[in-house]
């Protein structure tokens, strides 16, 4: 994936930066960028995207005019994909932006695109105890046929949701959980941009969740965090407002074996999704 | 020997990722890479631990560097694991360091089947690798000035030169005490101290092993070699030669940059492999090859960047390789430290006891160094 993305103008200052990922010693990087971008001017790229590995990431970077482009990926990317996307990028920002007067003031619009060219994968992580729905929640988000018997999640069961939503694949992550798991949570829920916390709508259960609501916002705070009051179709549910007002997040209800609940539950999680990417933007 | 080796990352968004296996043939599932990274996760790192899972007997590991990364050994029917636990462990730290270095896939095949496996660090990169996290190597400035300080202390002012709430204090002191620089202590159930017991200097040393080496195994060279160490450390006037010992407070100095240099290429080992080897006196390429576990393209673009660094040289008649400074990092006894411990204590920033305990601290530590 693009971890970020950086264009460098004419004195090698950074006239943007988009960061999809967290940033590790963010000054020394810059200060990195900064003498690659002064670096890259001397060689003779011919408009070509090159690359080198630091550590376990792979940086691309071209010369086009007076801007350096740069991107941040992963060492295991496939590359060719990644040279095409800095095709892409470069072409619009020197079709579009190259031409005024100084592109670092009036970039309206240039975000968009980049997210159109760069992103390429949402990840959604589902939490919540075990028992709850949560294995059942991702059955009906790929619209499959429910399981007869209930089998526990080990560890994490990573799916695809089988349509996009705003250009990006949507990518779940079903966190196991059983309380042994609980180790994994934090690691699991890195670089996840919406985080459905699941409830079976009990009182004991919402509870218990907040916990969870807490942890998600230490581990990844820049993640949206909707609620899920599943299992309405019980009499001891309690309502989905009563359920969000106790967690604090916005939540929706569910009854996760009703195939009907699909599309309104995809529904949820494209604003969730838009609404994060508003919320970082902000 | 294992039956098999797989390679696996954890993708933040793409979730397990077996990037690379031997034999090829061996198949595995989400359930098993999910209860290997929980064990994993369970356990010490950078320590073998052997699991089942399906009938299988896996050894998988990993290390503070690469959490997201684990090898994992499939251990034979009758394999002992306690009688190939130091080679998994040497092979898996080979493994782990290649996949950071080396652009293309590594040859896991030829790894594996030649049982290729990379020591765990000794105590001289120990020491060298405080200088790879700056915020350890800028707690060593402070604690050589301050010699014992309380740990709350430190952190207040680690934070507030690293501008950052996040900097955890235990964090940054951990390559210090892995090095036994400095020892943590809870003093009158009060104080948690940090006590400042050995010091620590960096610096190049004439290769005078190697040159007497040179002179009995390649003496066509050794008037030459002699030439470019004597270049390096007594240059003809009006050159300077190098001087480690220059007093300087300025962490921007020549002299700060360059030992902060040497302790990067003592601390990794793709360059350290090579000093070691050529301690012992000039090599060529292929003799390197064949001696350290890395590959050809490896060697040499860790032989070329010592070389601009000025820690190598060669002799491009000869094909041979040589040290004309070798890397150094020595511990001491911090005798400044006693004249702090009775200033800081005459001047109540610290109570007798703490004082006390800081002198028994260097006592223990120096007694056992002897």
């Amino acid at each position: 994936m693009i971890r970020s993305i950086y264009i460098l103008g004419e004195h090698n200052h950074i006239i943007y930066s988009k960061e999809y990922a967290k940033v590790e010693s963010k000054e020394a990087l810059i200060e990195f960028l900064i003498n690659l971008s002064q670096f890259i001017r001397t060689m003779d790229l011919n408009s070509k995207t090159e690359y080198m590995n630091i550590a376990m990431m792979r940086l691309f970077y071209t010369v086009r005019n007076k801007y350096a482009f740069v991107f941040i990926a992963d060492k295991s990317d496939d590359t060719s994909q990644l040279e095409e996307k800095m095709t892409q990028l470069v072409d619009v920002f020197m079709r579009e932006y190259a031409v005024l007067p100084d592109p670092s003031l009036k970039m309206d619009g240039f975000d968009a695109k980049v997210d159109e060219i760069a992103v390429t994968m949402v990840k959604v992580a589902i939490l919540g105890y075990a028992g709850v729905g949560k294995t059942t929640t991702l059955h009906l988000l790929r619209g499959e046929t429910l399981p007869l018997v209930h089998d526990p999640t080990i560890g994490v069961s990573i799916k695809k949701l089988p349509e996009e939503i705003s250009n990006a694949n949507i990518v779940l992550w079903d966190l196991a959980g059983q309380q042994r798991f609980s180790i994994l949570w934090g690691k699991m829920l890195a670089n996840a941009q919406v985080v459905v916390i699941v409830t079976d709508s009990t009182l004991e259960n919402v509870l218990k969740s907040k916990k969870l609501v807490q942890l998600v916002h230490e581990e990844v705070p820049d993640a949206k965090v909707i609620g899920i009051a599943n299992k309405q179709d019980l009499p001891t549910a309690l309502t989905p407002e009563r359920v969000g007002q106790i967690l604090g997040v916005p939540t929706y209800e569910l009854v996760a074996i009703d195939i009907s609940y699909r599309d309104r539950l995809i529904q949820i999680i494209r604003k969730a999704i838009l609404e994060g990417k508003g919320d970082a933007g902000n | 020997m294992p039956e098999a080796v797989f390679i696996v990352n954890l993708d933040e968004f793409q979730g397990f990722i077996v990037s690379q296996k031997y034999p090829p043939s061996i198949v595995l599932n989400e359930r098993v890479l999910n209860l290997i990274f929980y064990e994993l996760q369970k356990k010490k790192k950078e320590q073998a631990n052997v699991i089942e899972i399906d009938g299988m007997r896996i050894v998988p590991y990993t290390d503070e560097k690469h959490p997201m990364w684990f090898v994992c050994f499939i251990l034979g029917e009758n394999e002992q694991y306690n009688e190939i636990v130091e080679e998994i462990e040497g092979m898996s730290r080979l493994i782990l360091m290649l996949m950071e270095d080396i652009t293309e896939r590594i040859d896991l095949e030829y790894i594996f089947t030649n049982r290729l496996k990379l020591e765990k660090p000794n105590d001289e990169q120990i020491c060298a690798a405080i200088f790879s996290t700056p915020s350890s190597a800028l707690l060593l400035e402070k604690i050589e000035d301050e010699c014992l300080e309380r740990s709350a202390r430190l952190a207040l002012w680690l934070k507030s030169q690293i501008q950052s709430d996040d900097v955890d204090l235990r964090e940054a002191i951990m390559p210090l005490m892995k090095a036994g620089i400095v020892n943590v202590e809870m003093v009158a159930k009060t104080a948690e101290m940090v006590f400042l017991v050995k010091d620590i200097f960096t610096y190049r040393a004439p290769p005078t092993r190697a040159l007497q080496a040179a002179k009995e195994s390649h003496p066509q060279i050794s008037d030459w070699y002699e030439e470019q160490i004597r270049n390096f450390f007594s240059p003809p006037p009006p050159n300077k030669g190098y001087n480690p010992t220059i007093q300087t407070d300025n962490p921007n100095s020549p002299i700060m940059e360059d030992r902060a240099k040497i302790a990067k290429f003592l601390a990794e080992s793709k360059y350290y492999e090579i000093i070691k080897c050529l301690r012992e006196g000039p090599c060529s390429l292929d003799t390197l090859v064949r001696r350290i576990p890395f590959p050809k393209q490896l060697i040499e673009k860790a032989l070329f960047k010592m070389m601009t660094e000025r820690i190598i040289a060669n002799n491009e008649e000869e094909g041979l390789w040589m040290l004309i400074t070798d890397p150094r990092v020595d511990i001491f006894l911090p005798e400044f430290a006693l004249k702090l411990i009775v200033r800081k204590y005459k001047e109540k920033d610290v109570s007798k006891e703490i004082a006390l305990r800081h002198l028994d601290n260097l006592i223990e530590v120096w007694r056992e160094a002897g």
